[in-house]
């Protein structure tokens, strides 16, 4: 049985709709829809489980753009980067040429990444294994720095913001002791509190909210659709945009590449840098300068998806939670990830090759564009019916995750802290991206003190950390240089929509 | 409300939070040698807190001396009472659902939340209706996920 036999290409396409359908639902993710996939996967050939696996994650990472550009509500942490951006191009230019954007973007992005891939799988692989917990450390820092300038805003509040995120991060059982923190008794925060949860409270929920306290006068304007044809609006045009920066493309997916294949890092980092870096060297052109922040973010985070694949054929190591799933599935198909899979069985290899190829050229602009129909046509319901859908796929998708009521209370108190640091002009998205990379930058910060007897110069020794160190820097710089520019071309974009 | 006075809330209310993390964590253990532990993370955020607190609080005390009572709004408390409605109702929900079960509860906030934002009652029922079937059918059926 091969990919290119009718049941591979079947399994292609149905991988590419179940993924499209769990992304574009809040509080349903990549993960899970392929988590939920393996019970199916162990009774299909691996030819044929692992490219559908592809398929899902290819288009559920895109798909989670499909929340930002109707509702504001970002389907994955990564497109939390850029999911002001994203909803306002998509308000004022259309939601058919928002999700080509991010369709476009998305799928060179993962071309990109997947060339890395097939030509420098094990060379990419073999700079990973010099990564120790002091590098890891850095690559947190840089994208908590990165993030702090992403917002456009005043720098002091996206701090605020991420130490928020920072701080709700630190709930549940710490990585040193194993001692409880802020659980205050209640067994249901020793886990920590999830930020998929938090991410549907934060832009969701509170979405809600503030339409609930603006009422009528905060009725949604008609989402223009242009006089160009569909097809114009959402291939053409952002093709047309990705060619005249097709530098930014290149960079961005670059950034996701080489952030992505770092395990545990992931795409989520990636789109932030990447759109971080868009928004500190932005051009002449305000006109299209947010729909260049949707280019960037998407670029990366697609790219990402294929990079994380890196390690985990060239070593055995996850590069994220899903290829984690698919080493499993590779372990109880019999097969053993690492340099041997390249001498091997290279017809699975050039096979999971080809699929990447395919989910990117076909699969993500097919149904990218019908994603795109559904959700053009979505925001054409009138705003207090949809806003009563969104409050209750609010509801099912927190409850959802863990099939646990807690979490709708978590949610609808992560909606009403939105709500609050929107009043006061103070960017959500950071406070994602600290819950994100809150655990990582403290575990990897506490495993480097204790490795080094808590010599903390250690953190400045190795190459390698000096060379993020001195990214993180230049990032910061370059942040505060630009974040005066930043407030002067774009008032108020700080916290959303706020109307008081 | 002006952007001074706005500040100066958040700042007061950040340095509350901060100092009361640090209070908190003080009860935390440490590691062996003296060395800190679960309590170094919320320690070091709680810090960053305070310090970010005294710039917002300086930072409005100045611009709002020179602004005066300019900008100062009343509260919509009709918008107070339709927000505060949203929020009982996410908090009731899941007593609710274990009261009703699935449909009937998230339809109902489906129905209340868009009745509150001005839909017309047979609308928003039949919005409602329809739907917490595609909900579920879509998350139990379609995609095997769970909701009870």
């Amino acid at each position: 049985m091969s990919l290119l036999s009718w049941e591979g290409l079947l399994a292609l396409l149905l991988g590419g709709l179940y993924g499209s359908l769990f992304g574009a639902i809040p509080g349903l993710t990549a993960t899970l829809a392929v988590a939920l996939f393996i019970p199916m996967a162990f009774f299909l050939d691996p030819l044929i489980a692992l490219p559908a696996i592809i398929a899902i994650a290819s288009v559920a990472i895109f798909a989670g753009d499909v929340g930002s550009a109707v509702a504001r509500i970002p389907g994955t942490p990564a497109s939390a980067a850029y999911v002001e951006e994203l909803y306002a191009v998509a308000r004022e230019k259309g939601t058919l040429y928002g999700l080509g954007l991010s369709a476009m973007g998305s799928a060179v992005g993962g071309l990109i990444g997947t060339l890395l891939l097939i030509f420098g799988a094990t060379g990419i692989a073999a700079l990973a294994t010099q990564f120790s917990s002091f590098e890891y450390f850095w690559v947190a820092v840089l994208g908590l720095t990165a993030g702090v300038f992403a917002s456009g805003g005043s720098p002091l509040k996206g701090c605020a913001s991420l130490l928020l995120g920072l701080l709700f991060a630190t709930v549940g059982i710490d990585p040193t002791l194993g001692f409880p923190r802020f659980d205050f008794g209640n067994p249901n925060l020793l886990g920590g509190l999830n930020y998929i949860v938090a991410m549907i409270g934060l832009f969701g929920f509170s979405e809600v909210l503030e339409y609930l306290y603006g009422g009528s006068h905060r009725a949604l304007g008609r989402v223009p659709e242009g006089s160009e044809r569909s097809l114009a609006l959402f291939y053409l045009r952002p093709v047309r945009l990705m060619l005249r920066s097709r530098w930014l493309v290149v960079r961005s997916s670059l950034v996701g590449v080489f952030v992505g294949f770092l395990p545990g890092a992931g795409a989520d980092i990636g789109a932030w840098v990447a759109s971080s870096f868009q928004k500190m060297t932005r051009g002449d052109d305000p006109a299209v300068e947010q729909d260049r922040t949707v280019l960037a973010g998407t670029c990366s985070n697609n790219a990402a998806v294929a990079s994380a694949w890196i390690p985990a054929l060239s070593l055995g190591l996850p590069g994220d939670t899903i290829t984690a799933i698919v080493l499993g599935v590779f372990l109880m198909k019999g097969i053993t990830p690492g340099p041997l899979l390249f001498e091997g069985d290279l017809s699975l290899v050039w096979s999971l090759y080809l699929t990447f190829l395919l989910a990117n050229t076909l699969l993500l602009p097919g149904y990218g564009f019908l994603t795109a129909r559904l959700a053009a046509w979505v925001v054409r319901v009138p705003y207090s019916l949809l806003l009563g859908m969104i409050a209750a796929v609010c509801v099912v998708g927190a409850y959802a995750i863990n099939n646990n009521a807690f979490d709708v209370w978590i949610m609808g108190g992560m909606g009403v802290v939105a709500f609050l640091l929107r009043r006061g002009g103070f960017p959500l998205a950071q406070v994602v991206l600290g819950m994100v990379l809150g655990p990582i930058l403290e575990q990897h910060f506490i495993v480097s003190a204790i490795k080094s007897s808590w010599n903390l110069t250690s953190f400045f020794e190795r190459p390698l950390a000096l060379g993020l160190m001195a990214a993180t820097l230049l990032t910061l710089f370059l942040g505060l240089r630009f974040s005066k520019r930043f407030k002067a071309d774009a008032p108020g974009r700080s916290g959303g929509n706020v109307t008081s | 409300m002006n952007e001074p006075l706005k500040n100066g809330i958040a700042g007061v209310l950040l340095a509350g939070f901060g100092g009361a993390i640090w209070l908190y964590t003080g009860a935390f253990p440490g590691l062996d040698g003296g060395h800190p532990g679960p309590a170094l993370f919320p320690r070091l955020i709680a810090g960053g807190m305070v310090l970010l607190a005294c710039v917002f609080v300086f930072d409005s005390l100045r611009k709002g001396i020179a602004m005066g009572r300019k900008g100062t709004r009343v509260v919509d408390w009709m918008g107070m009472g339709r927000w505060g409605l949203g929020v009982v109702l996410v908090a009731a929900y899941p007593l609710l659902q274990r009261g009703v079960g699935f449909m009937p509860a998230a339809g109902l906030l489906c129905f209340v939340v868009a009745v509150a934002l001005g839909a017309r009652l047979v609308t928003a029922a039949v919005t409602a209706l329809v739907g917490a079937l595609v909900l579920y059918g879509l998350f139990t059926g379609v995609l095997g996920v769970p909701l009870s």
